[in-house]
């Protein structure tokens, strides 16, 4: 069963999820898309390392995109409809296997923010190509 | 599911876009596979590595998506370890999309040697048995034409045996 994908939106109706795919280069940005492409169609748990669990963070998976930078994306299942959906929630770029401070609370605000208020706070993926 | 056809219909008109996300999708199929076999034969990751020779943190390193240095020998080794053969072909980009469609755990599932229903039953009258060879190769397509030839076959009383494919199936009508 197919699972939707949604975007985090910032107070102004923005997706920073689109602006930081659009700052990917072109090989980065096609693993990301075959990424969701898999997350999409099966969920996270048939391919394994596609999404990953955070011990710091467990409402968090964690993508990972290797190439010439270390693209990290963050997501939640649901969190309205844990069952059907996914939401992207921030993406980060890992420096010497670090993330930048407070990449993780900050991805866990942004899930709040969307249970707080869902219809505002996020829609459907957009997806970058170029 | 099809929604992302009509994207990568678009998006593999670029010629390093299409190259990328084929390695990608490889990557994940193989890794993906390994670990649906493991499972599908009840073998943990330790019981796996044993049987293929390595060591249980190289088969965790090989059931990762992220995981892109495949060799030839090290999967003919895990092959032989599950009892299955490899095959590795050059394959066009169309058929990435109708893969990347069926891409599933039953799809990925494969019956190994002492499983492999055409080993262990009475030998398939030779016509018979090239249909249902046919059939299995274009199962996921539904090859109409196929179709009626196997629903012939077997409306004529010619045995055909039930297979875990699916082949069968469609050769009975079912």
């Amino acid at each position: 069963m197919p699972w939707a994908i949604y975007d985090y939106r910032d107070h102004r109706g923005k997706n920073p999820i689109r602006e930081w795919c659009e700052r990917l280069q072109k090989p980065e940005l096609t693993r990301m898309n075959h990424k969701i492409d898999l997350l999409e169609q099966n969920g996270h748990e048939l391919c394994p390392g596609l999404a990953s669990n955070l011990n710091k963070a467990p409402h968090l998976y964690k993508i990972k995109i290797n190439g010439r930078v270390a693209a990290r994306l963050f997501l939640c299942k649901g969190p309205i409809n844990m069952d059907t959906e996914y939401t992207l929630l921030l993406g980060a770029f890992e420096v010497d296997d670090e993330l930048p401070e407070g990449t993780l609370r900050i991805a866990e605000s942004y899930r709040q923010e969307i249970l707080r208020d869902p219809s505002n706070r996020r829609g459907k993926h957009e997806r970058v190509q170029r | 599911m099809s929604g992302f056809n009509g994207n990568l219909r678009h998006e593999f008109q670029d010629k390093e876009y299409r190259h990328v996300y084929a390695d990608e999708a490889l990557n994940a199929h193989i890794a993906t596979q390994i670990k649906v076999l493991r499972e599908q034969q009840e073998l943990t990751q330790r019981e796996l590595a044993k049987l293929a020779g390595m060591a249980q943190p190289r088969i965790a390193v090989l059931e990762d998506v992220n995981y892109s240095s495949w060799s030839i020998n090290t999967l003919r080794r895990l092959a032989r370890a599950f009892d299955l053969r490899l095959s590795v072909k050059f394959e066009t980009f169309s058929s990435l999309i109708s893969e990347l469609d069926n891409f599933s755990r039953k799809a990925l599932e494969r019956d190994w040697f002492e499983r492999d229903v055409w080993f262990h039953k009475k030998a398939v009258q030779p016509a018979a048995s090239a249909i249902l060879a046919a059939a299995q190769a274009k199962e996921q397509q539904h090859d109409p034409a196929l179709q009626i030839g196997a629903r012939a076959l077997a409306m004529s009383g010619a045995p055909i045996y039930k297979m875990s494919c699916g082949a069968a199936a469609i050769a009975a009508g079912e």
